[in-house]
Protein backbone atom coordinates (compact mmCIF):
# COMPACT_ATOMS: atom_id res chain seq x y z
CA UNK A 1 0.00 0.00 0.00
CA UNK A 2 1.36 3.36 -0.93
CA UNK A 3 1.36 5.93 1.89
CA UNK A 4 -0.30 9.28 1.17
CA UNK A 5 2.07 12.29 0.86
CA UNK A 6 0.39 14.15 3.72
CA UNK A 7 1.18 11.28 6.08
CA UNK A 8 4.79 11.10 4.97
CA UNK A 9 5.17 14.88 5.35
CA UNK A 10 3.57 14.80 8.77
CA UNK A 11 5.90 12.05 9.95
CA UNK A 12 8.90 13.98 8.61
CA UNK A 13 7.90 17.17 10.48
CA UNK A 14 7.31 15.17 13.67
CA UNK A 15 10.72 13.56 13.38
CA UNK A 16 12.43 16.90 12.84
CA UNK A 17 10.61 18.41 15.82
CA UNK A 18 11.58 15.51 18.03
CA UNK A 19 15.19 15.82 16.94
CA UNK A 20 15.15 19.53 17.79
CA UNK A 21 13.63 18.98 21.22
CA UNK A 22 16.06 16.20 22.09
CA UNK A 23 18.98 18.38 21.01
CA UNK A 24 18.10 21.14 23.54
CA UNK A 25 20.82 21.12 26.13
CA UNK A 26 20.19 20.21 29.74
CA UNK A 27 22.23 22.27 32.21
CA UNK A 28 25.88 21.26 32.22
CA UNK A 29 27.18 19.18 35.09
CA UNK A 30 29.75 21.14 37.10
CA UNK A 31 33.10 19.32 37.45
CA UNK A 32 33.54 19.79 41.21
CA UNK A 33 32.80 16.60 43.12
CA UNK A 34 30.99 16.33 46.42
CA UNK A 35 30.72 13.64 49.07
CA UNK A 36 27.30 11.98 49.54
CA UNK A 37 25.01 14.15 51.66
CA UNK A 38 24.70 13.94 55.41
CA UNK A 39 21.57 15.14 57.19
CA UNK A 40 22.61 17.41 60.05
CA UNK A 41 21.59 16.88 63.64
CA UNK A 42 21.35 18.94 66.78
CA UNK A 43 22.01 16.48 69.58
CA UNK A 44 20.27 13.25 68.62
CA UNK A 45 17.56 14.90 66.53
CA UNK A 46 17.72 15.83 62.87
CA UNK A 47 17.52 19.56 62.34
CA UNK A 48 14.02 20.13 60.98
CA UNK A 49 11.92 23.18 60.22
CA UNK A 50 8.81 21.05 59.79
CA UNK A 51 6.81 22.52 62.64
CA UNK A 52 7.32 25.95 61.11
CA UNK A 53 5.99 24.90 57.70
CA UNK A 54 9.35 23.53 56.62
CA UNK A 55 11.38 25.11 53.74
CA UNK A 56 14.76 25.16 55.46
CA UNK A 57 17.19 27.93 54.55
CA UNK A 58 20.54 27.23 56.28
CA UNK A 59 23.43 29.58 56.88
CA UNK A 60 26.67 28.99 58.78
CA UNK A 61 27.59 32.09 60.76
CA UNK A 62 29.64 32.69 63.90
CA UNK A 63 26.90 34.16 66.07
CA UNK A 64 28.87 34.38 69.33
CA UNK A 65 32.30 35.29 67.89
CA UNK A 66 34.05 32.23 69.32
CA UNK A 67 35.72 31.38 66.02
CA UNK A 68 33.36 28.52 65.21
CA UNK A 69 30.46 28.75 62.78
CA UNK A 70 27.02 28.24 64.26
CA UNK A 71 23.91 27.45 62.25
CA UNK A 72 20.99 29.71 61.45
CA UNK A 73 18.09 28.06 59.64
CA UNK A 74 15.25 30.09 58.18
CA UNK A 75 11.79 28.57 57.85
CA UNK A 76 8.57 29.27 55.98
CA UNK A 77 6.94 30.96 58.97
CA UNK A 78 9.55 33.69 58.70
CA UNK A 79 11.48 32.69 61.82
CA UNK A 80 15.12 31.72 62.24
CA UNK A 81 16.10 28.58 64.16
CA UNK A 82 19.39 28.91 66.04
CA UNK A 83 21.87 26.07 66.58
CA UNK A 84 25.02 26.95 68.47
CA UNK A 85 28.22 25.02 67.75
CA UNK A 86 29.43 23.30 70.93
CA UNK A 87 31.91 21.10 69.10
CA UNK A 88 35.13 21.90 67.30
CA UNK A 89 36.00 23.65 64.07
CA UNK A 90 36.59 20.31 62.34
CA UNK A 91 33.63 18.52 63.92
CA UNK A 92 30.76 20.86 64.72
CA UNK A 93 28.14 19.71 67.24
CA UNK A 94 24.98 21.72 67.29
CA UNK A 95 22.75 22.59 70.24
CA UNK A 96 19.22 23.81 69.58
CA UNK A 97 18.79 27.30 71.03
CA UNK A 98 15.25 27.93 69.79
CA UNK A 99 14.22 30.86 67.62
CA UNK A 100 16.32 33.93 66.98
CA UNK A 101 15.35 37.04 68.86
CA UNK A 102 15.81 40.53 67.46
CA UNK A 103 14.86 43.82 69.04
CA UNK A 104 13.68 41.98 72.12
CA UNK A 105 11.16 39.79 70.31
CA UNK A 106 11.16 36.59 68.29
CA UNK A 107 12.42 37.67 64.88
CA UNK A 108 9.94 37.26 62.06
CA UNK A 109 10.07 38.43 58.47
CA UNK A 110 7.45 38.23 55.71
CA UNK A 111 7.98 35.34 53.31
CA UNK A 112 6.27 36.89 50.27
CA UNK B 1 17.37 43.28 57.18
CA UNK B 2 18.25 42.48 60.79
CA UNK B 3 21.15 44.74 61.71
CA UNK B 4 23.77 43.16 63.93
CA UNK B 5 24.39 45.01 67.18
CA UNK B 6 26.93 44.28 69.84
CA UNK B 7 27.39 40.98 71.64
CA UNK B 8 25.89 38.89 68.87
CA UNK B 9 22.46 40.43 69.07
CA UNK B 10 20.23 41.75 66.31
CA UNK B 11 17.94 44.72 65.93
CA UNK B 12 14.30 44.28 64.92
CA UNK B 13 13.75 43.50 61.22
CA UNK B 14 13.40 46.51 58.95
CA UNK B 15 12.38 46.71 55.33
CA UNK B 16 14.98 47.94 52.90
CA UNK B 17 14.00 51.05 50.94
CA UNK B 18 15.19 52.25 47.56
CA UNK B 19 16.52 55.77 47.05
CA UNK B 20 13.00 57.06 46.38
CA UNK B 21 11.86 55.80 49.78
CA UNK B 22 9.80 52.88 48.43
CA UNK B 23 10.00 49.39 49.91
CA UNK B 24 12.53 47.49 47.83
CA UNK B 25 10.75 44.75 45.86
CA UNK B 26 11.29 43.08 42.52
CA UNK B 27 7.66 43.42 41.49
CA UNK B 28 4.84 41.31 42.86
CA UNK B 29 4.22 41.06 46.60
CA UNK B 30 1.58 40.03 49.12
CA UNK B 31 -0.05 43.06 50.68
CA UNK B 32 -0.57 41.88 54.26
CA UNK B 33 -2.86 44.82 55.07
CA UNK B 34 -5.12 44.51 52.03
CA UNK B 35 -4.73 40.72 52.04
CA UNK B 36 -4.19 40.52 48.31
CA UNK B 37 -1.46 40.25 45.72
CA UNK B 38 -0.14 43.56 44.50
CA UNK B 39 2.61 44.72 42.20
CA UNK B 40 5.03 47.60 42.30
CA UNK B 41 3.25 49.85 39.75
CA UNK B 42 6.36 51.58 38.44
CA UNK B 43 8.33 48.36 37.96
CA UNK B 44 8.63 46.74 34.55
CA UNK B 45 8.75 43.46 36.48
CA UNK B 46 5.52 44.04 38.42
CA UNK B 47 4.38 40.49 37.69
CA UNK B 48 7.57 38.94 39.06
CA UNK B 49 7.49 37.64 42.63
CA UNK B 50 10.80 38.17 44.41
CA UNK B 51 11.53 35.52 47.02
CA UNK B 52 15.20 35.78 47.98
CA UNK B 53 18.02 38.26 48.40
CA UNK B 54 21.71 38.37 49.12
CA UNK B 55 24.32 41.11 49.13
CA UNK B 56 27.59 41.49 47.23
CA UNK B 57 29.69 44.34 45.90
CA UNK B 58 28.53 43.72 42.34
CA UNK B 59 30.33 46.59 40.64
CA UNK B 60 33.42 46.74 42.87
CA UNK B 61 32.73 50.27 44.07
CA UNK B 62 33.10 49.55 47.77
CA UNK B 63 29.47 49.14 48.78
CA UNK B 64 27.03 46.25 48.89
CA UNK B 65 24.50 45.74 46.11
CA UNK B 66 21.63 43.27 46.13
CA UNK B 67 21.10 40.10 44.11
CA UNK B 68 17.44 39.12 44.10
CA UNK B 69 15.87 35.79 43.21
CA UNK B 70 12.40 35.25 41.84
CA UNK B 71 9.72 32.61 41.89
CA UNK B 72 9.86 32.24 38.12
CA UNK B 73 13.57 31.41 38.06
CA UNK B 74 15.13 34.71 37.05
CA UNK B 75 17.84 36.61 38.90
CA UNK B 76 17.93 40.39 39.34
CA UNK B 77 20.48 42.95 40.48
CA UNK B 78 19.64 46.10 42.41
CA UNK B 79 22.63 48.42 42.52
CA UNK B 80 23.53 50.55 45.49
CA UNK B 81 24.04 54.05 44.10
CA UNK B 82 25.00 55.40 47.48
CA UNK B 83 27.74 54.18 49.79
CA UNK B 84 28.46 51.44 52.28
CA UNK B 85 27.30 53.63 55.16
CA UNK B 86 24.46 55.39 53.32
CA UNK B 87 23.01 52.95 50.84
CA UNK B 88 20.78 54.35 48.09
CA UNK B 89 19.40 51.49 46.08
CA UNK B 90 18.28 52.05 42.51
CA UNK B 91 14.52 52.24 41.95
CA UNK B 92 14.52 49.41 39.42
CA UNK B 93 16.10 45.98 39.16
CA UNK B 94 18.11 44.70 36.22
CA UNK B 95 17.51 41.14 35.11
CA UNK B 96 20.59 38.97 34.72
CA UNK B 97 20.88 38.00 31.09
CA UNK B 98 23.02 36.26 28.54
CA UNK B 99 22.73 38.73 25.71
CA UNK B 100 19.03 39.42 25.38
CA UNK B 101 17.95 36.20 27.08
CA UNK B 102 17.32 36.29 30.83
CA UNK B 103 19.15 33.57 32.70
CA UNK B 104 16.83 31.13 34.46
CA UNK B 105 17.47 28.48 37.06
CA UNK B 106 15.70 25.24 36.10
CA UNK B 107 12.84 24.40 38.43
CA UNK B 108 12.49 28.08 39.44
CA UNK B 109 12.34 29.33 43.07
CA UNK B 110 15.65 31.17 43.01
CA UNK B 111 17.13 32.10 46.35
CA UNK B 112 20.60 33.27 45.33
CA UNK B 113 23.79 32.97 47.31
CA UNK B 114 27.22 34.39 46.54
CA UNK B 115 30.42 32.33 46.72
CA UNK B 116 33.62 31.94 44.72
CA UNK B 117 32.77 28.33 43.98
CA UNK B 118 35.64 27.61 41.62
CA UNK B 119 38.25 29.66 43.47
CA UNK B 120 39.14 31.88 40.54
CA UNK B 121 38.87 35.12 42.47
CA UNK B 122 35.49 36.10 41.02
CA UNK B 123 32.23 35.70 42.92
CA UNK B 124 29.73 33.22 41.49
CA UNK B 125 26.02 32.73 42.09
CA UNK B 126 24.63 29.56 43.64
CA UNK B 127 20.97 28.69 43.94
CA UNK B 128 18.67 25.89 44.92
CA UNK B 129 15.54 25.18 42.93
CA UNK B 130 11.86 24.46 43.35
CA UNK B 131 12.47 21.09 41.71
CA UNK B 132 15.42 20.34 43.99
CA UNK B 133 19.12 20.24 43.28
CA UNK B 134 21.66 23.05 43.35
CA UNK B 135 22.89 25.18 40.45
CA UNK B 136 26.02 27.22 39.84
CA UNK B 137 26.19 30.27 37.60
CA UNK B 138 29.88 30.81 36.98
CA UNK B 139 31.16 34.37 36.78
CA UNK B 140 32.91 34.71 33.44
CA UNK B 141 33.20 38.48 33.58
CA UNK B 142 35.74 40.79 35.11
CA UNK B 143 36.06 42.54 38.43
CA UNK B 144 33.50 45.30 38.51
CA UNK B 145 31.69 43.93 35.44
CA UNK B 146 30.47 40.45 36.28
CA UNK B 147 28.87 38.28 33.63
CA UNK B 148 27.44 34.83 34.14
CA UNK B 149 27.31 31.61 32.22
CA UNK B 150 24.13 29.57 32.15
CA UNK B 151 23.38 27.38 35.16
CA UNK B 152 25.40 24.24 35.73
CA UNK B 153 24.23 21.42 37.98
CA UNK B 154 26.24 21.00 41.18
CA UNK B 155 23.71 18.69 42.82
CA UNK B 156 21.17 16.88 40.68
CA UNK B 157 17.54 17.01 41.75
CA UNK B 158 16.92 13.72 43.46
CA UNK B 159 15.66 11.16 40.97
CA UNK B 160 13.91 9.27 43.72
CA UNK B 161 12.89 10.76 47.00
CA UNK B 162 12.90 7.24 48.37
CA UNK B 163 11.64 6.65 51.89
CA UNK B 164 10.33 10.08 52.78
CA UNK B 165 10.54 9.32 56.50
CA UNK B 166 14.24 8.50 56.12
CA UNK B 167 15.47 10.32 53.03
CA UNK B 168 19.01 9.94 51.77
CA UNK B 169 19.14 13.13 49.71
CA UNK B 170 17.47 16.54 49.67
CA UNK B 171 13.93 16.94 48.49
CA UNK B 172 12.41 19.93 46.71
CA UNK B 173 12.47 23.70 47.13
CA UNK B 174 16.14 23.61 48.00
CA UNK B 175 18.04 26.52 49.48
CA UNK B 176 21.83 26.51 49.52
CA UNK B 177 24.73 28.26 51.19
CA UNK B 178 28.45 27.68 50.70
CA UNK B 179 30.77 27.52 53.69
CA UNK B 180 33.98 25.84 54.79
CA UNK B 181 32.05 23.60 57.16
CA UNK B 182 34.98 21.63 58.56
CA UNK B 183 37.79 24.17 58.32
CA UNK B 184 39.77 22.24 55.72
CA UNK B 185 40.17 25.18 53.39
CA UNK B 186 37.56 24.47 50.74
CA UNK B 187 33.91 25.35 50.34
CA UNK B 188 31.26 22.82 51.25
CA UNK B 189 27.52 23.17 50.74
CA UNK B 190 24.65 23.38 53.18
CA UNK B 191 21.32 22.56 51.53
CA UNK B 192 17.92 23.03 53.12
CA UNK B 193 14.87 21.43 51.61
CA UNK B 194 11.16 20.75 51.74
CA UNK B 195 10.21 17.12 52.16
CA UNK B 196 6.69 15.79 52.59
CA UNK B 197 6.10 12.54 54.43
CA UNK B 198 2.52 11.30 54.13
CA UNK B 199 1.07 14.60 55.23
CA UNK B 200 3.93 15.60 57.55
CA UNK B 201 6.21 18.35 56.35
CA UNK B 202 9.92 18.42 56.98
CA UNK B 203 12.67 20.89 56.18
CA UNK B 204 15.95 19.09 56.62
CA UNK B 205 19.46 20.51 56.44
CA UNK B 206 22.04 18.56 54.42
CA UNK B 207 25.81 18.84 54.30
CA UNK B 208 27.68 18.11 51.08
CA UNK B 209 31.43 18.10 51.76
CA UNK B 210 33.68 18.85 48.82
CA UNK B 211 35.99 16.00 47.88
Amino acid sequence: MRLPRWLIASAFVSAMLARTLLAQEAPEIAPIRLEPPVRLKAGDEFIDTGKHVAHAGPLAVDLNADGMPDLLVGNFSGHFQVYMNAGTRAQPKYVDQGLLEAGGETAKVPNW
Amino acid sequence: MLAGIKEGKFAAPEKLLDKAGNVLRVGQYWDYDAKKWSGVPQSKYKEVLGIGATAVDWDDDGDLDLVLGSFDGKIFVRLNEGSSTKPAFATESTVLSDGDTPLEVPGHDVIPRIADWDGDGRFDILSGSGAGGVYWLRNVGTRGTPAFAGPQVIIRPSDSKGDKANPTSPGERTQVSATDYDGDGDLDLLVGDFNGDGGQMHGWVWLFRRR
